[in-house]
């Protein structure tokens, strides 16, 4: 018979889980919703985390045409820059032109791919000079040809594009298919805390920003060896006077990176907003369930406690039961933890805030987090239960002469249908 | 009153009431329900407790057994008294050392006979002797129906379930509320007689609230309660005593 307590549990689990669909399907919704939040702020972690990635990661200084908002970490610069001014200057290793252009990416059906996290698609030049080239190619090659561009992985990922692939490209003043070439990674990352790359050649690029020959929108200097690149911005700051903004390239990615820990506090805000409901509306339900259904079993936990059950057992056995229901609810929740997700991916992406590049995760904390949740959430609502459980007077069990009736296996309505 | 005075205890007392008051709500609402009831159990003694409605014969076995608590007073089993106990504590003395049949079977529908009938001992996490289960199971003829729920058994064999669920655990007391209140008269007579059996062959004590002058005929003894006392008792009782006992106690 085994421990008696556990094998009543089930069996009243067993016979009453008709009655407990309701409450099982409102447990495993709330631990669906804890789970897709979860799974949701984790996702949203890993494609904002491209924050933590940048395309500065391997220049030392930044010089950027005009004056520069330093609020405004992602905004291209207002002026021009010449790429020559800088080349031969000494303490000047290697020096690369950039340029950004806001574009929109189509597959070639026509729908638009979403930038990851809120950021923008943007078409920049690729970065031959290996000293300052950030991009890793996953696949692929570089772009060669007028024609032909490099994506980073989030892009290629959420619009399904492999090499060889073409897909259209929205500029500003004109709208051109190009073909992808190559499929990168900044840093490890499918995108940069800007939002995610379109490489091109650099002069495609210069052309779609209508720069002048030469010029660009800032220029990216790699320091030569031993030489601080804190010491070059003030050099260059100086020599290169107010018509640019000189930055060491370690402030700009400081700059991404308190963006992007900001938008991790709004994320975490609306996740722990979702879970919190979740949780009061699981707990709501179950602890509505469990009260009722002391409530009706009041004579077979009087008749448990009249025969020697210690009121800590018929304690024990409603958390028991309550534990079944959690385990199951948990098991189903974290499953459907991962459409929920999705749905909430897809909301958030009609509002540009788009994470579906990134993959669904599957590590402990997605997993075992919300279930530990679920066992909670069921322990906490039964608890009041419980205790009512525990003062169930033992002489209840005589008071009737009436058996107690089996539990019914339909609920009310389908039992009234029948009748 | 009668036995008021046997309040001292000796090896072949297992239970002692003294002075049980049991009072039902306060003030100018309160109901005694019993007034000072005294009477000792001996071991190995089978005794009725019989009284017409109201009169708080089921009041006192419930507060002989610690399923409801005295007002005042005292009941001793053993070297227990029981109304210094706690609620686990009157729990595990019922557990331990108690037994129960009501009148209304009392099984749970969600066990097989055998899992009932195994229950308490489970509670208790205590291993029953595979040959006393047998003799139990034996001799209240229900090898055949363990594995039936109690839906699927009549309201007979349901009893003898309780029965043998009582005697596993070889009880010092095994308190029986109306046993036969919910079954016809054959049913009805093989209950007494398992307890009679248990009684004489198994030295149990037993003690039985009934209405039925044919059930409280099966005991060594039946105590008479009205209003709350215990008016009159009969040794060796006989089906005629005990009618012409009731006839006088209803007027």
């Amino acid at each position: 018979m085994g421990n008696p307590l556990w094998l009543i549990a089930r069996r009243s689990f067993a016979e009453g889980w008709v009655r407990l669909v309701a409450t099982l399907l409102a447990a495993l919704g709330s631990i669906a919703l804890i789970a897709g939040s979860l799974q949701f702020a984790l996702r949203s972690q890993e494609a904002v985390s491209g924050g933590d990635a940048s395309e500065y990661s391997r220049a030392d200084v930044l010089v950027q045409g005009g004056a520069v908002d330093p609020e405004d970490v992602y905004g291209a610069p207002d002026g021009r820059v010449r790429l020559d001014q800088l080349t031969s200057r000494p303490g000047v290793a290697a020096a690369a032109g950039d340029a950004s252009v806001a574009v929109t990416a189509s597959r070639t059906s026509g729908q638009a791919i979403m930038a990851a996290a809120e950021g923008r698609t943007l078409l920049r030049p690729w970065v031959s000079d290996p000293q300052l080239n950030p991009y890793q190619l996953d696949a692929g090659r570089a772009p060669a040809a007028d024609g032909e561009v490099a994506v980073v992985r989030h892009l290629a990922r959420a619009g399904e594009l492999n090499v060889g692939d073409t897909m259209t490209l929205t500029l500003p003043h004109e709208t051109r298919q190009v073909r992808v070439s190559g499929i990168v990674n900044v840093q490890g990352r499918g995108a940069v805390a800007a939002g995610d790359l379109v490489l091109a050649s650099p002069e495609t690029v210069q052309r779609a920003a209508m720069l002048p020959a030469g010029t660009w929108q800032s220029v990216w200097v790699k320091a030569a060896p031993g030489v601080p690149a804190e010491q070059l911005r003030g050099e260059l700051a100086r020599d290169l006077g107010k018509a640019v903004t000189v930055r060491t390239a370690a402030s700009v990615r400081q700059a991404q990176l308190a963006a992007a820990s900001g938008e991790g506090t709004t994320i975490a805000g609306i996740v722990g907003m979702l879970a919190s409901v979740a949780i009061f509306v699981g707990m709501f339900v179950v602890a509505n369930t469990f009260g009722t259904l002391v409530r009706q079993r009041t004579r077979r936990l009087a008749l448990l406690g009249a025969i020697g059950a210690t009121p800590r057992q018929i304690a024990r056995l409603i958390r028991l039961e309550a534990l079944v229901l959690g385990a199951i609810a948990s098991v189903g929740g974290v499953l459907a933890g991962f459409p929920v997700a999705e749905l909430i991916i897809r909301l958030f992406a009609r509002d540009g805030f788009d994470v579906s590049g990134s993959d669904p995760q599957t590590g402990w904390i997605a997993l075992t987090l919300p279930a530990l949740a679920g066992i909670l959430v069921t322990q906490g609502a039964a608890w009041q239960a419980a205790y009512r459980a525990r003062s169930v007077s033992p002489v209840q069990a005589l008071r009737s002469t009436v058996a107690e009736p089996r539990e019914r296996r339909l609920p009310g309505c389908c039992s009234a249908a029948r009748s | 009153m009668i036995a008021t005075s046997a309040v001292e205890r000796d090896s072949d007392q297992v239970m002692v009431a003294t002075r049980v008051v049991k009072t039902y709500g306060s003030g100018d609402s309160a109901v005694s329900a019993l007034r000072g009831v005294s009477a000792t159990f001996a071991r190995g003694q089978f005794t009725a407790i019989m009284g017409p409605s109201g009169s708080g014969k089921s009041t006192f076995l419930h507060c002989l057994a610690g399923l409801d608590t005295v007002t005042s007073g005292t009941v001793v089993i053993g070297d227990v008294d029981l109304t210094g106990l706690s609620r686990t504590g009157l729990a595990e003395l019922r557990r331990d050392r108690l037994g129960f049949v009501f009148q209304s079977f009392n099984l749970l529908p969600i066990l097989t006979a055998e899992e009932n009938i195994r229950l308490t001992a489970r509670l208790a996490n205590r291993r029953v002797e595979p040959g006393w289960f047998d003799t139990v199971v034996n001799a209240l003829g229900l090898r055949e129906r363990l594995r039936h729920r109690p839906t699927e058994l009549s309201g007979g064999q349901q009893q003898r379930v309780a029965v043998a669920r009582a005697l596993l655990t070889r009880p010092e007391v095994l308190f029986a509320d109306e046993p036969t209140g919910n079954l016809d008269s054959r049913a009805g007579a093989e209950v007494l007689s398992f307890l009679r059996t248990a009684v004489d062959e198994h030295q149990q004590t037993v003690v039985m609230v009934t209405h039925d002058p044919v059930a409280a005929a099966t005991a060594d003894r039946v105590l008479f309660l009205s209003d709350g006392a215990i008016v009159d008792e009969l040794a060796e009782p006989s089906v005629d005593a005990v009618h012409a006992r009731m006839r006088k106690l209803e007027g």
